[in-house]
């Protein structure tokens, strides 16, 4: 399992756990302080994470915001851009890391 | 629109955000006006946000040892301990349309009732997004909101009296929380209280905070209906007293 805590700039704090294999994401969990309407929702981000390639950002992005505009799903303390970015953090094959910026 | 104004009350912390979702549904319904509570958490208990792991924001040793309770919010936001002498908590539950629809405005618009009051009593608070209140860039009152089926609940802590000792042998907030607050040393710096700022009494602040709050929103003292009170109880017992809820994350 790797972790990677993200502070969001000018936001709240993204802890993303997650397993990779074969270069596609096989876990995913988010937690944080951040917030996210309806709360229910927030089980379609990580579930539509799943299999996608984390080297992909631009498909990992478009990923995410269709699950967000098509549930209505709106993020507050956190974006789609600071989700792809934590997952770039899992790219660089760090099992612990924090982006401050 | 009339307000209906619970006045101060004490409860578990499991029972406490009970009565809010139970009071959410109620307004939702139509059953009830738009709803306004001070209130008071015994035993002394920590709640975590909606989306947050519970192994990462708490010692679980440490509260287990003490007995305290952890209580996930449906509220987002970050952990909170809630010490029985050491804060007031407000929620005000209403349907979303009397506030902006902008979530940040909706903050800094119920935030300023903390404002008022916090100035009332001679405290210089600011808002600082996302959803805090400062006093010199020191924490003094978090707050927290969600939107459900049409309703608005924000509730929020102010600290009355703080001591960062017991607080955070309770709460293990990551350190990156301080990464763009670099003039706050520590995360036991960043939080201040009424009580270091001004010497008043606990009732003093809860009067300054109940007349702030009705001169936004007016409305007339009234109390929990007994549908609302069983669905509290149903809640506590199937939700916030859970595990399955607790420990979700």
């Amino acid at each position: 399992m790797q972790i990677v805590t993200y502070k969001v700039p000018a936001g709240k704090l993204l802890r993303l756990k997650a397993e990779v294999e074969n270069g596609k994401l096989s876990f995913v969990q988010l937690s944080g302080d951040f917030f996210l309407s309806p709360p229910e929702k927030l089980q379609l981000l990580e579930v539509g994470l799943l299999g996608q390639e984390i080297a992909n950002t631009d498909a990992l992005r478009e990923a995410l915001h269709v699950i967000v505009t098509q549930n209505n799903i709106v993020l507050y303390g956190i974006t789609v851009e600071a989700i792809v970015d934590a997952i770039a953090q899992l790219q660089q094959g760090t099992s612990s890391a924090m982006v401050s910026s | 629109m009339s307000f209906r104004f619970i006045p101060l009350e004490t409860h578990s912390a499991a029972m406490n955000m009970a009565l809010d979702e139970a009071c959410m549904e109620a307004v939702r319904d139509g059953l009830v006006a738009p709803t306004l509570r001070i209130y008071r958490w015994n035993p002394s208990a920590i709640t975590i946000g909606n989306f947050q792991c519970i192994a990462d924001e708490v010692d679980s040793a440490a509260v287990s040892a003490d007995g305290i309770a952890v209580v996930r919010r449906q509220t987002g936001g970050g952990a909170v301990f809630h010490d029985t002498e050491g804060e007031v908590t407000y929620s005000i539950i209403a349907p979303e349309q009397l506030f902006s629809k902008n979530i940040a405005e909706s903050y800094r618009e119920i935030c300023a009732c903390i404002l008022r009051a916090l100035a009332a009593l001679g405290i210089a608070a600011e808002f600082r997004p996302i959803n805090d209140l400062v006093v010199e860039g020191r924490k003094i009152s978090g707050n927290a909101q969600t939107r459900r089926g049409g309703v608005l609940l924000q509730h929020g802590t102010i600290l009355f009296t703080v001591d960062p000792a017991v607080m955070f042998r309770y709460l293990t907030p990551d350190k990156s929380k301080l990464a763009d607050k670099p003039f706050i040393k520590s995360v036991q710096a960043a939080v201040t209280s009424v009580c270091e700022q001004r010497e008043i009494t606990r009732e003093e602040l809860e009067k300054a905070l109940t007349n702030a709050f009705h001169s936004a929103f007016p409305g007339v003292q009234g109390h929990w209906t007994e549908a609302e009170l069983m669905r509290a109880a149903a809640l506590l017992r199937t939700k916030y007293a859970s595990d399955a809820w607790n420990k979700m994350r």
